[in-house]
């Protein structure tokens, strides 16, 4: 018995579902940022899941390269986001989400 | 790809995922996103997808080194680390919005089950990404360009900042060496008091 594109979907589905959950629950900016690359990972799973199981593997090289480009976009979000996880801890000195509405504040009271 | 080893992949990937999102405590929550990366890949090579694997490696690895020197090893930033997590007041209307789009796809895709496409060899829709898998691999170059460059951009210290930083660590010297100060006069005090207690 062989695993074909509907385990991967089945699979993609169970992982964006707890990415969701992840995004929507924690507070957390550094686990709110964790949450969101579990959730960029399920993209990748199905793209993979269709492309090497599909019976689409007489043209891999075109859902291989969309696999690899849904990886670095994952990638370059995490990155920028630790950037952003950085620079607000440096402005208020807190990872806690919620705690980042308060950034605009200032300037609504200057208007 | 055999269903028992997929199968076994399958629920180290899951669980891997449900560690990442429920886990209170950051860096077991990281340490179950590096295990998830590592059963993504393992999928990935067994999948035939080698390339996806072996970029799905290097980038988990080089992402997780660059959060790893800045959280960790930087001494700036490790209270980001350090933050107590926060009471998930809103966790089960989350769970229930996740649990209803999980379950909308399952639907579609259980619906098109008999439809999968198998391809052909030139694509449907003429995209840049669909039309030549080389455009997507440099598109994904530019991307880290573009992404290394914005990181750079927001993540800088600028001047003001460095200044604060140095003020601010001057602070903290400036009330440690107080605080030891208080506390040698403290002792000092208590052993004359005894001192004086025994020669009475």
């Amino acid at each position: 018995m062989t695993a074909g594109p509907g385990h991967f979907a089945l699979l993609s589905s169970l992982v964006f579902g707890l990415g969701l959950f992840g995004v929507l629950t924690r507070r957390d900016a550094a686990g709110l940022l964790m949450s969101m690359l579990v959730l960029f990972t399920a993209p990748v799973i199905a793209l993979v899941g269709f492309a090497h199981e599909g019976g689409g593997s007489a043209v891999p090289p075109t859902g291989d390269a969309l696999a690899v480009f849904a990886v670095v976009a994952a990638a370059t979000e995490a990155v920028a986001g630790i950037a952003l996880l950085l620079l607000l801890w440096r402005r208020i000195g807190s990872g806690d989400a919620s705690e980042f509405d308060d950034i605009a504040a200032p300037s609504d009271a200057e208007a | 790809m055999n269903a028992i080893l997929f199968d076994m992949l399958a629920a180290l990937v899951v669980a891997a995922a449900a560690g990442t999102v429920v886990q209170p405590r950051l860096r077991r929550a990281a340490l179950a996103l590096a295990g998830l990366a590592l059963a993504v890949t393992v999928l990935f090579l067994s999948a035939g997808a080698y390339a996806v694997g072996i970029v799905e490696a290097v980038v988990a690895l080089l992402t997780g080194a660059i959060a790893w020197g800045l959280l960790v090893r930087g001494r700036v930033y490790r209270g980001v680390l350090e933050v107590p997590p926060a009471a998930p007041r809103t966790r089960w209307v989350g769970g229930a919005v996740a649990g209803l789009l999980t379950l909308l796809l399952l639907v579609v895709f259980a619906l098109s089950a008999t439809d999968w496409h198998s391809g052909g060899a030139g694509a449907a829709l003429v995209t840049v990404l669909h039309y030549r898998a080389v455009y997507a691999l440099l598109l994904a170059i530019a991307l880290v360009a573009v992404g290394a460059g914005v990181a750079l951009l927001v993540g800088r210290t600028s001047d003001d900042e460095r200044e604060a930083d140095r003020a601010y660590e001057s602070r903290l010297r400036r009330e440690e060496r107080e605080r030891r100060r208080r506390e040698d006069r403290e002792a000092a005090r208590r052993a004359r008091g005894r001192r004086e207690g025994q020669e009475a």
